[in-house]
């Protein structure tokens, strides 16, 4: 009888230790099942994206074409996330966004990816500016991703303040005003002797950065050389001093609600920064729609961000997969991208796309998409390493403590120490 | 083998047969307590020793680890960086646990007497410590803006001069700071109330026949009394104080990715932690960025050590 009672009660407790069991156990393997190895059959894809990636929109037209592609939107940290994926080796999806600032990470281990130039984008790749494409080639030649969108940069300001102050307002006049940072830097003196609190940039390390965004080299060569004492660096570094001596960088963060506070007031009435810094511009100060107007930058064109479309290896139908890619980035898709999130369209045909350059009420009716084009037309071919951003992070460092009172020599000397330091032990 | 060492221990002198009855009259609870330590083991026990395993590697998080012995560690030791932000952590630990260490034993003292909506001032004290950290942290940044800012406008209306919060590193320490006391004071405040309620009303009672009025009661009763619950607070604020991450990590961050998780001006908001991060998940050293982790644990486990020993120390006479 004793028995007989007690033996229900551990049934039920062994159960419960089983599913334990099982599910700790499934915890600790990587589940294989629906990655590599395993074909797919019913020719389903999946894609891996970061909220605002690509539009939604454009999404739901190419997943309503294409039954079987399923579409993971990812947030946080992408990049580590699909990291993950690949050390692990399992749940690799077949189609994945690739931030341009990670592409120089990935492009270290091309043998992750496919390498599209041996499927037939010969119909396409000619549409994608050499630049872009450049920035996802290994030095071997074989082309990792195809481009999203770019981020040619501009230069946004308000046109009532520079009205107000008695400055050109046109935007071939103000590009033709501050067409060199000596011209900008003189310009932003005269807008000050008007508007007293008014600066022309945000921080010494945004001016800097972009400065090094319109730079050939930046920190690192392509053979691993360290560049952070060569001219170019220098240069960037010395226009970001100076103008913090002339008093014209605000010394704020970029983005913060100082600075939202800064654009809404009038007292940073130019900004300049790669055309998806517009929706920044837009969220932040809306009230001051119709005000603004955008031109070149001062010291010419540089490109700010921008991502790709890739395949990994481990996908099988890489046809499949290409013809997705094809299809999210055709003309009228990169349109309405553009429209819908502000990316700005990486494929050159998009840019004939009717209503494009209907001119944009935030700008006053200006047609924004003509600037950047012209931007993107110019832009030099540039060499970025995996490394350089932490060879490039001691420099923004440096430049944020001289807004704080350090001395810019002991600054340079001091960020040039800790840059051979972190490419030394990389 | 745990079920046949425990058993032992258990019983002396057993036969096999009954052993083997303990064993299996046993294996249920061992069930019950399971799911924990599988799940530790895999999402515990394995990352930490292979994050030990890591350190004494260098690793880009893609390609092939490099065994490089002790190479992390002696860079750690000469890494003025990584000094930085222990000082860092260290003036944050101080700026934010004196001052809600203090506020929080008010705190309870007046909910502790409080005759009327007791239960909703609790909640009320206990709300920050629930809601959402980076929440929170995107509002301090906007209350402590420098030119904007609420609390730069306080200052001023009462004729103060504006403070750079957040572009000075002291500032940046001292906002985290002011976010860490908000978030951890009500918390603490009501561990408080239940040491304080623990405490026996008859000794309260008879410290007011021997006339001490309230004040002298707090002091000579209530603290005293209330030493485990504070050795228990201090420890855990050690703890987490040390550990401290996204507070800095949101308040400096802003949206550049050209200097990412850096600590702000003068790196004034580096906590050990968000170095950590930086190395390993910002700049991809993996190898670095583990052996930083290591070197965090062995602060950390100097500092709870020294509160034990110390709290140990103090208890003996007593006994």
């Amino acid at each position: 009888m004793k028995l007989n009672t007690s033996r229900g009660r551990p049934r039920v407790v062994a159960y419960a230790a089983i599913t334990s069991l099982a599910l700790g156990l499934t915890a600790c393997t990587s589940d294989p099942v629906g990655s590599d190895g395993e074909p797919a059959a019913d020719g389903s894809l999946t894609m891996w994206i970061w909220p605002g990636g690509l539009s939604d929109t454009v999404v739901e037209t190419v997943t309503d074409d294409t039954p079987g592609l399923e579409t993971s939107v990812i947030g946080d940290d992408f990049k580590q996330k699909l990291l993950t994926g690949f050390t692990a080796g399992a749940d690799i999806p077949d189609i994945t966004g690739v931030k341009g600032e990670d592409m120089p990470f990935f492009l270290q281990e091309p043998d992750l990816f496919t390498d599209l130039n041996t499927l037939d984008i010969d119909d396409i790749v000619e549409e994608f500016p050499d630049w872009k494409l450049a920035e996802a080639t290994t030095p071997d030649g074989a082309l990792l991703g195809l481009p999203i969108d770019i981020g040619p940069a501009g230069l946004f300001y308000r046109e009532d303040v520079l009205a107000d102050a008695g400055l050109p307002t046109d935007p071939a006049e103000v590009q033709a005003a501050t067409a060199t940072y000596d011209d900008y830097f003189a310009f932003g003196e005269e807008l000050q002797k008007s508007v007293p609190d008014a600066h022309l940039e945000v921080s010494a390390g945004g001016l800097f950065g972009k400065v090094m965004g319109q730079s050939e080299t930046k920190f690192v060569s392509p053979e691993g050389e360290f560049l952070g004492e060569g001219d170019e660096v220098r240069a960037a570094w010395n226009l970001a001093i100076e103008a913090w001596d002339r008093g014209l960088i605000a010394g704020i963060e970029d983005g913060s609600p100082d600075w939202a506070s800064a654009v809404s007031a009038g007292s940073l009435p130019t900004l300049s920064g790669a055309a998806w810094y517009a929706g920044d511009i837009k969220n932040s100060v809306a009230d001051t729609s119709g005000l603004w107007r955008v031109t070149q930058m001062p010291g010419g064109p540089a490109n700010i961000g921008g991502s790709f479309l890739t395949i990994p290896a481990a996908t099988e139908d890489k046809e499949a997969a290409l013809e997705v890619i094809k299809a999210l980035l055709s003309p009228e898709n990169e349109a309405v991208m553009y429209t819908e999130t502000g990316n700005f369209p990486a494929r050159t045909t998009a840019f004939d796309e009717p209503g494009l350059h209907e001119g944009d009420d935030f700008f006053g009716g200006q047609d924004t998409v003509s600037v950047f084009v012209e931007a993107s037309e110019n832009m030099p071919t540039v060499y970025n390493s995996p490394l350089d951003n932490q060879v490039a992070a001691p420099y923004y460092t440096e430049l944020g403590n001289v807004q704080t009172g350090k001395d810019p020599e002991q600054a340079w000397a001091d960020a040039v120490a800790a840059a051979k330091e972190a490419l030394e032990s990389a | 083998m745990t079920l046949t060492a425990s058993t032992v221990s258990a019983g002396a002198r057993t036969s096999v047969r009954s052993r083997r009855r303990r064993a299996v009259r046993a294996w249920p609870a061992y069930a019950a307590i399971a799911p924990f330590f599988i799940l530790f083991l895999c999402f515990g026990l394995y990352p930490t020793l292979y994050s030990l395993v890591l350190s004494f590697q260098k690793w880009n998080g893609l390609g092939s680890p490099e065994w490089v012995g002790l190479d992390n560690y002696v860079r750690l030791a000469n890494d003025d960086t990584f000094w930085l932000s222990v000082r860092n952590t260290f003036v944050i630990f101080a700026l934010s646990t004196i001052p809600m260490m203090i506020i929080a034993l008010v705190v309870a003292a007046m909910l502790n007497n409080a005759v009327r909506y007791s239960t909703a001032l609790r909640i009320a004290y206990f709300v920050p410590n629930i809601t959402s950290v980076v929440a929170m942290a995107i509002l301090f940044g906007a209350i402590f803006g420098e030119s904007f800012g609420l609390a730069n406008a306080l200052l001023n209306a009462v004729g103060l001069p504006d403070v750079s919060w957040l572009n000075s590193p002291f500032g940046i320490q001292l906002t985290i700071s002011i976010l860490i006391t908000y978030q951890w004071t009500g918390y603490n405040a009501i561990i408080f109330l239940a040491g304080m309620q623990s405490i026996d009303s008859e000794v309260y009672e008879a410290a007011k026949v021997d006339g001490a009025g309230p004040v002298r009661s707090f002091f000579s009763i209530t603290l005293p009394l209330l030493r485990p619950t504070m050795i228990f607070v201090l420890i855990v604020s050690t703890i987490t104080g040390l550990q401290s991450f996204t507070e800095a990590q949101v308040l400096t961050g802003g949206p550049s990715t050209t200097n990412p998780n850096s600590g702000g001006v003068g790196q004034g908001g580096l906590t050990m932690v968000l170095y950590f991060y930086q190395q390993a998940f910002s700049h991809n050293k993996f190898g670095y960025g583990a052996s930083i982790a290591w070197g965090i644990f062995l602060i950390i486990l100097v500092f709870v050590i020294i509160s034990w020993r110390y709290s140990v120390k103090r208890e003996d006479p007593t006994r």
